[in-house]
């Protein structure tokens, strides 16, 4: 049976409170008709006493009428009093079963609260606050409290049936009126551990128009309850990053710290034997409980780690057993949360390669550039294009471009340090006043160089030249110098497409044409790859792999100038082959079709990524 | 430590100048041969400034720049692990016919090899700037750009039994080795082989790379190969560049 100290609450406002609830009304009940029952006995028992000698001197005094109306009135109230019994009685009946339907209530209350526990004893509601006892702590409700910010003080103490020290446990709420609600938790240390308790909670409020208190006993029997949490964090070693269970990003050969945070959330000692934590994907742990056993409310910490070795996701979890002493149950298992490491794919091996190419066309003509060889007079104009490819799979910084048959100043474009991105392009633009000099020379040849940077570590500098353009240059009409500016119009440029017509314009024959060089990639090939000859002048090439036929190439499948093959080589050895490339340049009809053959070597190589035959 | 480097590439100079001023023009051990040396450029100085090149053909390297002297091996085009041979050159020696040959570096079996090729057995010259220090006594590996070291490492080199050699090398090929824990992550191939495992498969190459078992670095655990923990050479691997020279102290 609940014990209770009872301090009525002291108001400003007088009044003593009528009970208004039903716990207050059994209260009052209960106080209520002792005294009456006490002086209903009393009254029955002078009664019953004094009877006799009354009816003997009514006998001698009264009349047969008188005493006849005597007894009636006798029997009207002797059966008053028994109804009256019986409806106290049945008061009392319903009295009992109310508080019967309240202590299971409040039973049903506590089990939801722990189903685990068996709560022997909670308390009833009180005025202005109740207090529900369980094994893992105490819930407080506060009612009909003033508005405003109220603040209670509270404490309980929790008794040991075995006669040990108490467990005190204060605290302050604070809420605004006019109910508030908290909960006490016992399993913060000191917590306690599976045994009966007495419990005693009191609460005490004074300030916001409000004075008062309340006073609760409790008994609770608490079963053993062995728990604990596990959480498992993360971090790159070495890293600026902290622990933390989130995914993170690691490379090949980082190595991840691991940490296996353990919790006693139950209410008994757990045990955590080596064989008792397991994470495969981790190395060798180390860490937890000192004397592998783990206090109520205490945690531990397990480490490990592991070195990434492959990209992809790296998933890690732990899973970890508990035992509880003897008695207490069985051992307790629970599997962490799952880490995850991204391990992205390797780089992929760089390989810096860009192409230069030059074109021309005779400025006012209306043609379009060309790596073709032109022809034009002194006091013309050449404009240039110097267009920069990069066609590797890294940036490139490009140097200064030097290009010194370009008039002084004419250049314009990305001039120096200028970042390329893999497979973008650039271009350079200039110009040369054709002049007697050059007519001298019979032409004007321009090729250009620039020498492209990788970033660091991913591959030398490249230095490549570009194709030749040649313009033809003959004399001005009249045989005087011409600027380019007053004439270019009027003295009708020979473009790429009037070459074609020798005998009216004079100019150089295509039998000085050259057969092209044929440009491979050096070092290993491993996917695919392109070879390439000018096509200038060329009016069809075939291709050969160690002396099988590929394709034959025209000069229609020309693009910026260059006759290129696709090829792919997976079905190549391993091992050098020889790439060919049997040229057959454009004639007319006065020269021959000129031919050439070129060759270059491919070298297939194996994989990179192998285990190699190193000495180790 | 450096100016020791720095003596050593001024005596390979020495003796290169020594070769063209006396040998070649007095002494026509190549019986009609002219081969007299009208110039000489250092091509690499194997700290700052080094140059290789892919072979375009499998050329006879010879002892002297002269096709009749003594052949000391052969250009190849593929590395024991199927990756581009290259080949590391120290002087170009433009002779009185007009013919240029060019010195390089033999990744062979006695180490430390040298030879000369024709300019036409080699393909374009690629430049590197620096070089990887390996220090047997420190147990450590530096790697230096224009004069700065940049990486440096722990590192873990051959037992007393299976030494890791000392001279000049280069690095060959960067491999990734996905299969085998024992070789980490990354790894680089070098000129250099072990003198003393010659019957290894491949040759007996000397390689860097990661480890399973970086407790034992730094110390002298190896068969002739250069140990690493796997975070540090992957970050040598993603700086360094094949042709690279190596000089292991």
């Amino acid at each position: 049976m609940p014990i209770r100290h009872n301090r009525e609450p002291q108001t400003r406002v007088p009044a003593r409170q009528h009970p208004r609830t039903r716990g207050d009304r059994a209260a009052a009940r209960r106080a209520w008709p002792h005294w009456t029952v006490l002086l209903a006995l009393g009254g029955l028992a002078l009664a019953a006493l004094l009877a006799p000698a009354g009816q003997a001197r009514g006998a001698r005094e009264r009349s047969p009428e008188e005493e006849a109306a005597t007894v009636a009135a006798t029997e009207a109230k002797q059966t008053e009093r028994e109804e009256r019994v019986a409806e106290r009685k049945a008061q009392r009946e319903a009295e009992k079963a109310a508080a019967r339907e309240q202590r299971e209530a409040n039973r049903g209350a506590r089990s939801q609260q722990s189903s685990s526990r068996r709560v022997q004893n909670g308390s009833r509601p009180r005025t202005h606050g109740d207090v529900q006892f369980s094994c893992t702590g105490a819930t407080w409700t506060f009612t009909q409290f003033p508005a405003g910010t109220n603040t209670v003080q509270q404490v309980i103490r929790i008794y040991s049936e075995e006669g040990a020290p108490p467990i005190t446990i204060t605290g302050t709420f604070s809420f605004a009126g006019p109910t508030g609600e908290t909960t006490t938790l016992f399993q913060a240390p000191p917590g306690i551990p599976p045994r009966a308790y007495k419990v005693d909670a009191w609460a005490k409020w004074s300030g916001n128009g409000l004075k008062g208190s309340f006073d609760v006993l409790g008994k609770l029997a608490c079963s053993p309850a062995p728990a604990f949490s596990v959480e498992k964090l993360q971090k790159i070693a070495g890293g600026s990053g902290s622990y933390t269970p989130s995914p993170i990003t690691g490379e090949v050969g980082d190595t991840v710290d691991y940490e296996i945070l353990v919790k006693n959330t139950g209410n008994v000692p757990l045990s955590f034997g080596g064989e008792d934590v397991i994470d495969r994907n981790c190395g060798t742990l180390s860490g937890g409980p000192e004397a592998g056993t783990l206090a109520v409310g205490a945690a531990a910490t397990y480490t490990c780690t592991h070195v990434l070795e492959a990209p992809g996701p790296y998933t890690n979890k732990a899973e970890v057993s508990g035992i509880p002493p003897a008695g207490d149950g069985p051992p307790v298992t629970h599997t962490s949360n799952s880490v995850v490491v991204e391990v992205p794919l390797p780089p992929t091996l760089p390989a810096p390669a860009f192409t230069i190419e030059k074109l021309q066309q005779i400025a006012g003509a209306g043609g379009a550039y060309t790596s073709s060889q032109l022809t034009a007079l002194v006091g013309q104009t050449v404009d240039y294009e110097i267009i920069v490819t990069n066609t590797g799979n890294v940036p490139l910084s490009l140097e200064a471009l030097n290009d010194p048959q370009c008039d002084a100043g004419t250049l314009a474009g990305e001039t120096g340090g200028a970042t390329l991105p893999a497979g973008a392009a650039t271009t350079y633009t200039c110009t040369h006043l054709l002049d007697s000099a050059d007519q001298s020379a019979g032409s004007y040849a321009n090729t250009v160089t620039i020498t492209g940077n990788p970033p660091g570590g991913e591959g030398s500098p490249i230095t490549n030249s570009s194709n030749t353009v040649v313009v033809g240059v003959s004399p001005t009409a009249s045989g005087s110098t011409l600027s380019s500016t007053s004439t270019a119009g009027a003295i009708g440029i020979l473009s790429s497409t009037s070459r074609q017509s020798p005998s009216k314009t004079g100019v150089l024959a295509f039998s000085s044409a050259t057969v092209p060089g044929l440009k491979g990639p050096q070092g290993c090939v491993r996917g695919d790859f392109r070879v390439s000859i000018k096509a200038a002048n060329v009016a069809s090439v075939t291709f050969y792999m160690d002396g099988h036929k590929l394709r034959t190439l025209t000069a229609k499948n020309a693009h910026k100038g260059l006759l290129t093959l696709l090829i792919n080589p997976d079905k190549l050895k391993v091992g050098p082959h020889k790439l060919t490339a049997k040229i057959t340049m454009t004639h007319t009809a006065s020269t021959k079709a000129k031919q050439g053959t070129r060759t270059v070597r491919i070298l297939r190589c194996g994989s990179a990524a192998l285990t190699p035959k190193f000495t180790g | 430590m450096c100016l020791q480097l720095a003596a050593v590439a001024r005596w390979r100079w020495a003796s290169l100048a020594l070769l063209a001023a006396l040998a070649l023009p007095a002494t026509p051990a190549y019986a009609g041969q002219p081969a007299t040396i009208a110039a000489l450029a250092r091509l690499s100085n194997l700290h700052t400034v080094s140059r290789w090149a892919y072979p375009s053909s499998e050329a006879m390297v010879h002892a002297h720049p002269a096709p009749g002297s003594r052949v000391v091996g052969r250009l190849r085009f593929l590395t024991v692990d199927d990756q581009a041979e290259l080949y590391v050159t120290l002087v170009s020696a433009r002779l009185s016919s007009g013919q240029t040959w060019i010195q390089i570096e033999l990744p062979a079996r006695p180490n430390g090899q040298t030879g000369w090729v024709p300019r036409s057995a080699l393909e374009a010259l690629h430049t590197v700037n620096g070089y990887l220090l390996v220090d047997r006594s420190t147990l450590r590996a530096t790697l230096f750009r224009d004069g700065h070291a940049i990486f440096s490492a722990p590192i873990g080199v051959g037992k007393a039994s299976t030494v890791t050699p000392p001279g000049n090398f280069y690095v060959t090929e960067k491999l990734i080795t996905l299969s085998d824990p024992a070789y980490g992550p990354y790894a680089l191939g070098t000129s250099a082989y072990a003198p003393t495992l010659s019957e290894w498969p491949g040759g007996g190459v000397v390689g860097i790379h990661g480890t399973d078992e970086p407790q034992l670095i730094p110390g002298r655990p190896s068969h002739g190969c250069i140990r690493m923990r796997n975070a540090e050479i992957t970050r040598l691997w993603s700086l360094i560049t094949v042709g690279t020279p190596i000089e292991i102290t």
